[in-house]
């Protein structure tokens, strides 16, 4: 298994899911994007709960 | 993508013990926070206990959580929010997905999920096919009824996610699925064990010889424990010449064990994703120690629109002391699920393992895949009719086999049966879930 830079990965799942936020939160007269960028949202979110443990910490809301 | 890492999550699959804990307890009061916040239900729960979320600090701390029963969960669902009562979590919007119980032990109960909910369900999946070898360049056939039921549902959906040729196989019947794994040169399976055999007996009749004309290298089995029982495996594996594997979960609390390609004859909690603990039946006292059975108490740590929290499963499982060969740090439960922690299972005042009795059915040469077992009062004695079915090659041998079956049963359970030979075909067959134990006593 290759060493990966999980501190790296973590900044970037986090980015993903801030801007997979922020597309939904702008996009509610949109629904092509809108539930797209719900859809991404979750996984994203499940991207995070993958590594919580490992090198997140675990938030303590959803 | 490399196809030869053995673990889906390779860090949380092999934490270590002490860090795998820390990380139950900080998801545990994150769901219990969770639930105590946004559930009515669970709210009442807690107040009621003089419990919140500020009192949890330790493992130990989550006993003093009171546990949700599915009788429970009946008595609030077909309210506000219709149809799910005020266990819900999240807005009605949010819910993308309905199941229902199968209703085994009664008025089924309905389950929703969110779009998160649905990702985490596939996710387990996909743990668990990873750890039996599936792969995206296997192709997979699905024969299940798509329904209201949760059944095979997650499993479809996390053989997308790992990136395999996914072939939903409902509505077909059996001859046109055989044909179609035949077809397509099918090469992984999920079903029950019972249908999984049942399969391979229809595909005979056909003149297909299972093992020989199709390509199914791995089948994993769900809904009833049989593929963990080794004559039921066996039994299997023999018939398909394929690899077997075993996986447990509930349309409640999600895909929480698996058996992984070691095939260890134990199954791994999905220590990552839930936290299992075990009590005595009778006392309710913690068991900590492998080697002793008692009853499940689980939570799933990351389903959010209708937790799962400290849920008394009532099914019976001991840890085991071994770890796996695999490398993983998630416990093993040797057996897998082998009772259920109720009257349904307790005969005579002992409790009476279904796992047993198939195993011992299923060990037999000259019986049939198939058997049914009633527990019946005869005045205020408790009675066990066991009802087998001889091979079509056996009836000569009926009462030699009849014999066996009665020592074999008598030594393995410890109980006495009233046995019923029938002819070849003419028990049940199911497809989902085998009813093959029901008990005809009243319980209050």
């Amino acid at each position: 298994m290759k060493n990966m830079d999980i501190s790296d990965l973590t900044v970037k799942i986090t980015s993903l899911r801030k801007l997979a936020k922020e597309i939904h939160d702008l996009t509610d007269d949109f629904p092509a994007i809108n539930r797209n960028s719900k859809r991404v949202m979750a996984s994203a979110e499940m991207m995070k709960l993958n590594l919580e443990g490992i090198s997140l910490e675990i938030e303590q809301s959803y | 993508m490399n196809h030869s890492i053995p673990y889906w999550n390779p860090y949380t699959e092999t934490l270590p013990i002490e860090q795998l804990k820390r990380m139950q307890l900080a998801k545990f009061k994150r769901i219990f926070t969770w639930a105590y916040e946004k559930s009515k239900f669970h709210r009442s729960l807690y107040d009621d206990a003089g419990i919140s979320p500020d009192h949890i600090q330790s493992l130990d701390d989550l006993r003093r959580v009171p546990k949700v029963e599915k009788h429970m969960m009946r008595s609030i669902q077909r309210k506000h929010p219709f149809p799910y009562g005020d266990a819900l979590c999240v807005p009605l919007e949010e819910v993308t997905e309905f199941r229902q119980t199968s209703g085994t032990t009664g008025q089924p109960v309905y389950q929703a999920d969110t779009w998160q909910d649905w990702e985490w369900w596939a996710e387990c999946w996909a743990t668990l096919l990873w750890a039996q070898g599936y792969r995206p360049s296997d192709r997979v056939f699905l024969p299940f009824g798509y329904n209201v039921f949760v059944a095979f549902w997650a499993a479809h959906y996390a053989c997308e996610k790992l990136g395999c040729e996914t072939v939903p196989g409902g509505v077909l019947d059996t001859k046109a699925r055989i044909l179609k794994l035949q077809e397509l040169q099918v090469t992984g399976m999920m079903a029950t064990p019972t249908y999984v055999l049942g399969m391979a007996d229809v595909a005979r009749k056909m003149g297909i010889d299972a093992e020989k004309d199709l390509q199914v290298k791995k089948i994993t089995c769900a809904g009833e424990p049989g593929a963990l029982i080794p004559s039921t495996k066996r039994r299997i594996e023999e018939a398909w010449g394929a690899k077997v594997y075993d996986h447990v979960g509930a349309t409640e609390i999600g895909a929480w064990g698996f058996e992984c390609s070691e095939q260890s004859g134990a199954l791994h909690i999905n220590e990552a994703m839930f936290l299992v603990e075990i009590e005595d039946w009778d006392t309710g006292r913690p068991v900590t120690e492998p080697g002793h059975p008692g009853k499940m108490i689980i939570t799933a740590l990351d389903r959010i629109g209708q937790p799962c929290v400290r849920f008394d499963s009532k099914d019976i499982i001991e840890y085991g002391s071994e770890r796996c060969s695999c490398g993983r740090s998630w416990r093993l439960i040797p057996g897998g699920v082998v009772g259920r922690a109720d009257d349904i299972t307790k005969v005579k005042g002992v409790l009476l393992s279904p796992s047993a009795i198939e195993d011992v059915v299923r060990s037999i040469n000259g019986l049939s895949n198939e058997y049914e077992v009633l527990v019946e009062k005869r005045g205020d004695a408790d009675y066990i009719v066991i009802k087998v079915e001889l091979s079509p090659d056996a009836t000569s041998y009926e009462k030699q086999i009849q014999e066996n079956l009665k020592n074999e049963l008598r030594l393995k359970t410890n109980l006495g049966y009233d046995i019923q030979v029938h002819p070849f075909g003419t028990l049940p067959r199911y497809e989902i879930k085998a009813r093959r134990f029901k008990d005809l006593r009243k319980h209050p």
